[in-house]
């Protein structure tokens, strides 16, 4: 455990490291991309000019010092500065970050809601009709682009329940302070991204549980204790299910990493207070320490889902707990 | 107005289909504008009208403020309104960036809906004397700042010789600022000084207001010379900023958008809060503006911005009902769409034209460092048959629905410097012609393979890099690549990221790129000529990089341009400064007539369609405008006087 959580801070330095280069290697920085944005302003954009106001940013110091100040901060939980915003990093992911936890974690209930039971579905009846028909769907779900059914869904949100396009709230709702109508008017957008981003998943969990499940179906301990008059649904739930669902247990880890890039995309079109749209406009305009931070807030929250998946599979299957002891 | 000149095409097709299948009219659309007389000239005062007894909007009532009398001005300055003169309340919706449209920028000038005319504003009035050296700008009394506090000409002295002119915050002076010398006669008169005549210093003053006018009282605080270096230092630890000009600077670049919390302002709204969905602002309750009743602007109360990032969402809210105001999202192709949305969704679609004098400039580099492609790209019998071998009509259809201008890369057509050929020369379809100069020139199909050869039988290819931003330009150099095809011309295109157009512009190393052309009104073309004399280094600027390296460095660097374009030059930095109003129309003439013959950048489709959605309840907007940077989009249309009908 312990070794586990030291091998970490290796793992973490190499990734500051190719983070901090990875965001360097474009050609400009946030300089040239704000007076580019100014161009139209008849601000010059003539070398000394970008060189001031480098120099005003601490942008003109050499590589590393700049590397090391900025991870210097990150590791006492100062996230630097956003030049963009003009605020720090902290505060805008802070804000972000609670309604990027409700986004991810509704739309991964949603699909083990649904995808699971399909899945143990389709398993136990194989090749059926209904067995066909969601993997049509699961599918037909994975392959259209998330974007393009966020915009389906904001029309005929609008369409059938005259929702307003986009975000997590009606605009009379944004800015009031919470009260129940407030929470029923996000609920009632909640369900949008919620659906978007839940339905890129269904398709892979479906299929998973599918195969997991059928493998562990024809394994003799499954016969025996059918042969034996265990009743098929407890028999089902109690020892086939259980195992065949280790592998996704062992995927909530990677939900840490998702709460900052996970909906980026879809988050930008349905324009939703969540981080992923952040780390996007921080990219466009080489926002360097917004965009380095958010990174390595991805990585170090990878690392550490990893960890919590093993724990949380170890605590869940008996038999790693066993084999580790 | 300018659309009085425009040909205006009938077989506008796909058009007419599709605004007749949305069972609307054209009739919008051909509206001529009608603006009240009142704003085409100095805006009068109270005094002036008689008007002796003021009221503000009921929002306002109980809020402990000072009367309304005493909230304004000495003598409040009478803003007429379009139709009717509104009810005060309400709050509006628009999606963020249109925040700069809908909250329109005051400064010590404005812009009149002439496009060309600079009128008063915050000053009351002003002269030029010592030969245009000179300018003396009187400011109106008892002007106050969203807090209260009194506007003075001790804000612009700080703003100007403070910040501008302060080597702490600006190493590297604006070039408009260069020798330039502000003092005040006395605390409501301004004298600036320049070196050299500068007759459109007012231009830059209207067009740019924000780099004049800085709260001094409330910036003083972060300013070296007015607070101990510790104390400003613990302010910007505690904001996060690197330096108090890291600080000053963003401030002052984010009052290009009306963003700033706390921070006081002039214009009509206040921003109130910044959150990551919203923007919300109120209405500034020391605004200087009343109407002709005597009610204090703006009618409207508060204003919502949602933050919208992608196109498609803002055309879908705005065809939808859901914003009153909609603009600079909305993309030319989108109109038929946003059509649709006007059968039941109560919104109105104005067709305004975007001031672009072609939404392409499409560029050569004359200074590339590949021999061949330079003695090219210099010959003007290459550039010309470049030009003739595009089918503007056909784009025009495409494209624009048939109510764009195929023209070339000039000034709009209500300019003072505008000439119909400026617009039309080379930009005839005329395939035989293009392949008559490609032949003269030497480029022959060598090999047979349908595309035309160097002399000595290399295969000759063009590649265009550039950004696909702001006006059409993927779909446009698709179509344009497939018109140089069928005259044997191989065009590769490649999209490119801005900050490789912008370094490699302003190193000279892209081969062929696009811009779109805008400063083509009266406002800014006599400042800014750039598309059309080699002044500046940008990214919109990738023809003739070295040619300005070599005007802006004196001489000691880039290449010395030959004699035609040296000459654009001189004439550009005359026309800038000559006192004479008939030298400096000759003298815009004259540059827009040499760019007219040489074709030193080809342009497509100009004064484009763009779709400005409003919603029925909102009113007082004008039905067709320019639309653009020039004019800061919609600052001679004073939104200030937009109402809501409940």
């Amino acid at each position: 455990m312990l070794r586990r959580l030291l091998g970490m801070i290796p793992t973490l330095a190499v990734i500051s490291v190719l983070v901090f280069t990875v965001i360097q290697l474009p050609e400009g920085d946030i300089v040239t991309s704000t007076l580019d944005r100014l161009s139209a302003t008849g601000v010059e954009m003539s070398d000394e000019r970008v060189r001031n106001l480098r120099a005003q940013y601490n942008l003109d110091q050499p590589i590393p010092v700049q590397y090391l100040s900025w991870i210097g901060n990150f590791i006492t939980g100062d996230m630097g500065f956003s030049y963009l915003y003009a605020r720090p990093v902290n505060e805008l992911v802070w804000e972000r970050l609670g309604y990027t936890l409700l986004v991810t974690v509704g739309a991964l209930l949603f699909t083990w809601l649904l995808a699971l039971p399909i899945g143990i579905y389709s398993a136990v009846r194989q090749y059926s009709v209904a067995d066909y028909a969601f993997t049509t769907a699961g599918l037909i779900g994975l392959a259209t682009p998330n974007f393009l059914i966020a915009l389906i869904l904001m029309y005929l949100g609008y369409t059938w329940f005259g929702l307003s396009f986009g975000g997590l709230f009606s605009p009379e709702y944004l800015n009031a302070p919470w009260s129940w109508a407030r929470f029923v008017d996000l609920l009632a957008h909640l369900w949008i991204p919620v659906i978007v981003i839940g339905t890129s998943g269904m398709a892979i969990t479906m299929r998973l549980m599918r195969a997991n499940l059928l493998d562990e179906l024809r394994k003799p301990y499954v016969t025996t204790a059918r042969a034996k008059g265990v009743p098929p649904l407890k028999l089902l739930l109690k020892y086939p299910v259980r195992i065949a669902i280790n592998p996704f247990i062992s995927t909530i880890g990677l939900l840490l990493p998702a709460l900052i890039s996970g909906e980026a995309i879809v988050g930008v079109v349905l324009n939703l207070p969540t981080t992923g749209p952040l780390l996007v406009q921080s990219l466009i305009t080489q926002d360097m320490y917004l965009a380095g931070s958010l990174i390595m807030l991805l990585s170090v929250l990878t690392v550490v889902g990893m960890l919590l998946s093993d724990l949380l599979l170890a605590w869940v299957d008996p038999r790693i707990r066993h084999e580790r002891a | 107005m300018f659309r009085h000149g425009l040909p205006r095409r009938s077989g506008a097709g796909l058009w007419i289909v599709l605004a007749l299948a949305a069972g609307s009219s054209l009739s919008a659309n051909a509206a001529e504008p009608d603006w009240p007389a009142a704003w085409l000239e100095p805006a009068r005062t109270a005094s002036q009208l008689g008007i002796d007894s003021f009221s503000q909007s009921p929002v306002l009532e109980g809020q402990g403020l000072p009367p309304v009398e005493q909230r304004l001005p000495d003598d409040p300055v009478v803003i007429a309104s379009l139709d009717s003169m509104g009810a005060y309340g309400g709050t509006a919706r628009i999606i963020a960036d249109d925040r700069s449209m809908f909250i329109s920028p005051e400064g010590l000038f404005t812009i009149s809906p002439d496009h060309k005319t600079i009128l008063p504003n915050l000053a009351e009035s002003w002269t030029y004397s010592d030969g245009g050296r000179r300018l003396t700008v009187r400011l109106r009394r008892g002007l106050k700042w969203s807090d209260g506090r009194p506007l003075t000409a001790d804000d612009v002295l700080f703003t100007v010789n403070d910040l501008q002119l302060n080597s702490g915050f600006m190493p590297v002076t604006l070039p408009d600022f260069i020798g330039l010398e502000l003092h005040a006669a006395d605390p409501w008169t301004l004298v600036f000084t320049f070196p050299e005549p500068n007759p459109f210093f007012i231009n830059y003053v209207a067009q740019s207001p924000e780099y004049f006018l800085m709260p001094k009282h409330y910036f003083r605080e972060f300013h070296p010379d007015y607070a101990s270096a510790g104390a400003i230092d613990a302010r910007m630890e505690e904001m996060g900023f690197s330096s108090w000009s890291a600080f000053m600077i963003t401030s002052m670049q984010k009052r290009l958008f009306p963003d700033l919390v706390n921070q006081p302002t002039l214009n009509a709204f206040q921003a109130e809060g910044l959150t990551p969905g919203l923007y919300t602002y109120r209405r500034n309750p020391y605004y200087f503006k009343i109407d002709p009743e005597g009610r204090q602007l703006p009618y409207i109360d508060a204003i919502e911005a949602q933050d919208v990032r992608e196109n498609e969402v803002a055309v879908a809210k705005a065809s939808t009902g859901q914003l009153d105001f909609a603009g600079v999202r909305l993309p030319t192709q989108d109109i038929p769409l946003l059509k649709l949305g006007e059968r039941g969704s109560g919104i109105k679609v104005n067709i305004w034209n975007r001031l672009h004098g072609s939404d392409l400039s499409i560029q050569a580099n004359m200074n590339i460092a590949d021999e061949r492609k330079r003695a090219l790209f210099n010959d003007v019998r290459f550039r010309r048959a470049l030009s003739m071998a595009i089918d503007r009509d056909e784009m025009n259809e495409i494209i624009y629905f048939g109510r764009g201008t195929p023209r070339q890369v000039t000034v709009i057509p209500d300019s003072d410097y505008f000439e119909p050929e400026f617009a039309t020369a080379y930009a005839e379809y005329d395939v035989d012609a293009a392949n008559a100069l490609l032949d003269e020139i030497g480029l022959l199909d060598i090999d047979g393979d349908g595309l035309r050869e160097f002399p000595d039988g290399e295969s000759m290819t063009l590649t265009v890099e550039y950004v696909d931003t702001e006006t059409p330009k993927q779909v446009s150099m698709e179509l344009v690549a497939s018109y140089w095809n069928a005259v044997g011309i191989d065009a590769r295109q490649r999209l490119i990221d801005r900050e490789l157009q912008y370094s490699r512009a302003i190193a000279g190393e892209l081969e062929m790129t696009v811009w779109h052309a805008d400063r083509t009104t009266d406002i800014l073309f006599p400042i800014n000529p750039d598309f059309w004399a080699p002044r500046k280094l940008a990214a919109s600027l990738a023809m003739w990089s070295e040619w300005s390296r070599w005007y802006l460095t004196g001489g000691s660097l880039g290449e010395e341009p030959p004699p035609e374009i040296r000459q654009l030059q001189l004439w550009a930095d005359e026309l800038a400064t000559t006192m004479d109003p008939e030298r400096r129309v000759q003298l815009g003439k004259r540059i827009l007539a040499a760019n007219a013959e040489n074709v030193w950048t080809i342009g497509t489709v100009g004064l484009a369609p763009h779709p400005v959605v409003t919603s029925n309840r909102l009113r007082n907007v004008v039905e067709s405008g320019l639309w653009g940077w020039d004019i800061r989009w919609t600052m001679p249309y004073h939104p200030a006087t937009w109402y809501l009908d409940q």
